[in-house]
């Protein structure tokens, strides 16, 4: 018994490191239960024909892991596996002269030992590596490919490995009775195993649903917290235009036309301002039709009123039925650019903001127009308007912008300074 | 000669423009005619599709109450025709100020709730068009056409200060007096669009209209802008 274990070693270093390296898996009992029976099963297949058994096992821990797991790419997945298969490969080459002496020695103390060990060293060495691991395939675009690149040459390696082991030594399938209980085993665990995964991966599309109902739920929050201001502000409305047709009405009634006039340009007159001001159209919304992009202005011109901003939207036609583009950074990059405008517009002596959006052509533009502070200059402005990452002067938070911008290529900025007006615009090309 | 047209659906407001545009004329002495004015969008369409520049200006309401309004028609004229002024007439509601100004850059727009400001801001866009078609037309100032994304547009070279590579690929960072845009293009085509315009870098493209000072030492070149540039030791002689 002890000597299988030790045949299978391998299986459950591996299994350690990259238990260690994946901690999200321990929180889920029904992937751990799907490795557990991959780990007997791919056990059983080594006994029989070697090889096979480890390629099972790597395939298996990747497709379970990578269904069960909404959140990591593959790519991460991949580089997790493969870490974890090589920390064991080095220590068993390193180790081997000391393997092959447990092993002859038949010494159940030693096997213990041997077991112990290896899985302790195998998981420490996970542990350790952990934090790197991600924050350097991050950082290093080039680690990305060269990735998908071992994982191609591990794949090609075993294949060969394997069709060398059957090609040179038939006389492993000389047992025909062996050959068709493994192959009726294979076939159940096989389904067994298709189930797990068809679970998993259905659990995987009900946490996504789950995800996106809820941003449709933030979106229709802050649209209904916008409705009930604008509510709010027509009732006030309607409380002092009772009150104005009231006062008209005494005037009219005394036949004090003098003193109407009188009124009418005193009160009446600076109203009219008021209330062009404060209806702002922000029912056009409702013309842009991708709703991340609705929620994340509507948001941000909410902040920017309740800051006091005068706030203004213009999007006279329906647009942006679909982005060609990555929505998450056409969000993004919208977000950054409002708050750049909010920032500057809170300091200036009159604070506005407006935002259009129209189409030019096949080009869909987005315009975000704020005032600024008068202490800066529009040269000092223009002198750190640079996008460019080259200069030493570089722009206001404009970099995170630069960056979006230099990774869709169906997206420009463009900013323009007047003497009270900061302009942005973004275009996005639909059509190519 | 400057054409004026006009397309107000409401009659009394296009009796008081035509009133107003008239005597302007007038008494302004403009050179200038009003060509048409009209309630139909669609009559003014039909009257000035077969020409293939309109020279004047445009009064337009925004509120046509026809299958086409005062926006879509201006985008129609913008597009056939890019120099001609627009204006718009608008109610406090459709105030619409970035669109007419970005969308069809407009010359105004006139707000109809007050008399003497439509009268006053009339007056001043006759003035302004008759200005721009006198000097436009008297010096030939040099244009840079360039693409953004699907859109054609340009510049007048002397405004452009400097054109750098962008980290994008077949594109452009172009700096002009008022800000900075991301275009389509190469600089080695650019440079063959105006003798102002010097490589000093392989990266960089100047307008030597807007070159303040060059350090030869440290091979600085010192923008109108602000901005500071660096010249490669070969290309930056040809500034001198």
């Amino acid at each position: 018994m002890l000597f299988h274990l030790i045949i299978y070693s391998h299986f459950f270093f591996i299994l350690s490191s990259y238990l260690m390296l994946n901690t999200k898996i321990k929180k889920n009992k029904l992937l751990l239960s799907c490795i557990f029976f991959l780990t007997v099963l791919c056990c059983f297949i080594e006994t029989h024909i070697s090889f096979i058994g480890l390629f099972i096992f790597m395939i298996g821990l990747l497709l379970s892991n990578y269904f069960s797991d909404s959140v990591s790419t593959s790519m991460i997945l991949l580089a997790k596996l493969l870490v974890s298969y090589y920390i064991c490969f080095f220590l068993m080459k390193i180790t081997s002269p000391f393997i092959s002496f447990v092993i002859i020695s038949d010494n159940n103390g030693f096997s213990i030992l041997y077991l112990f060990t290896g899985i302790f060293l195998n998981g420490f060495l996970g542990y350790i590596i952990r934090p790197y691991l991600e924050y350097t395939l991050h950082k290093y675009n080039f680690l990305r490919k060269f990735i998908y690149f071992i994982t191609c040459i591990w794949f090609l390696s075993n294949c060969y490995q394997i069709f060398m082991y059957l090609y040179f030594y038939p006389q492993n399938f000389q047992i025909q009775s062996l050959f068709i209980v493994l192959s009726v085993f294979f076939v159940f665990v096989l389904i067994i195993m298709i189930l797990i995964i068809y679970s998993l991966e259905s659990k995987k599309k009900v946490q996504q649903a789950q995800q996106q109902t809820q941003t449709a739920y933030e979106e229709i929050k802050i649209y209904s917290h916008a409705l009930e201001i604008s509510y709010q502000d027509l009732r006030a409305f309607r409380h002092d235009y009772n009150n104005i047709l009231l006062s008209i009405q005494e005037f009219i009634d005394e036949d004090n036309l003098t003193g109407l006039t009188n009124y009418y340009h005193n009160h009446l007159k600076t109203t009219q301002e008021q209330v062009t001001t404060s209806f702002t159209r922000l029912d056009d919304i409702q013309n842009i039709g991708l709703s991340e992009i609705r929620s994340i202005i509507m948001h941000k011109l909410n902040k920017a009123q309740s800051l006091g901003i005068a706030v203004s939207l213009e999007v006279h036609e329906e647009l942006l039925e679909k982005a060609k583009i990555d929505t998450v950074q056409l969000v993004r990059l919208i977000g950054i650019l409002l708050d750049n405008a909010i920032e500057a517009a809170q300091e200036s002596n009159t604070p506005s903001l407006s935002v259009a959006a129209f189409r030019q052509e096949d080009d869909v533009l987005v315009i975000i127009e704020n005032t600024y502070s008068t202490s800066l200059s529009k040269e000092y402005l223009l002198k750190l308007n640079n996008l460019s990452t080259k200069g030493p002067e570089r722009g206001i938070g404009l970099q995170n912008a630069a960056a979006i911008v230099k990774q869709e290529n169906r997206l420009f900025i463009e900013t323009r300074i007047s003497d009270e007006h900061y302009t942005q615009t973004i275009t996005i090309q639909q059509e190519e | 000669m400057l054409s004026v047209y006009i397309c107000e659906d409401d009659p009394q407001q296009l009796a008081m423009l035509t009133h107003y545009v008239r005597s302007y004329i007038m008494i302004e002495e403009l050179d200038m005619e009003l060509a048409i004015a009209t309630r139909c969008p669609h009559e003014l369409w039909t009257f000035i599709e077969e020409k293939k520049a309109f020279h004047g200006i445009f009064f337009l309401d925004i509120d046509l109450r026809a299958t086409i309004d005062g926006i879509a028609l201006g985008t129609q004229i913008r597009q056939k025709d890019h120099k001609c002024k627009i204006v718009f007439l608008t109610t406090h509601g459709e105030k619409m100020p970035l669109t007419f100004k970005y969308k069809i850059e407009a010359l105004d727009y006139i707000t109809k709730d007050d008399r003497v400001i439509i009268r006053d801001r009339v007056r001043s866009a006759l003035m302004d068009t008759q200005t721009f078609y006198t000097t436009s037309q008297s010096k030939d100032t040099e244009i840079l056409p360039f693409k953004v994304g699907n859109q054609s547009r340009f510049l007048p070279i002397d405004q452009i200060i400097y054109l750098e590579t962008s980290a994008a690929k077949h594109r452009l960072n172009l700096h002009h007096e008022e800000g900075q845009l991301e275009i389509y293009g190469n600089l080695t085509d650019i440079e063959k669009m105006s003798k102002n315009f010097i490589r000093v870098h392989h990266a960089f493209l100047v307008n030597k209209k807007h070159v303040i000072s060059i350090n030869r030492t440290t091979r600085e070149v010192v923008l109108t802008n602000g901005h500071i540039i660096f010249g490669s030791v070969r290309l930056l002689k040809n500034l001198y």
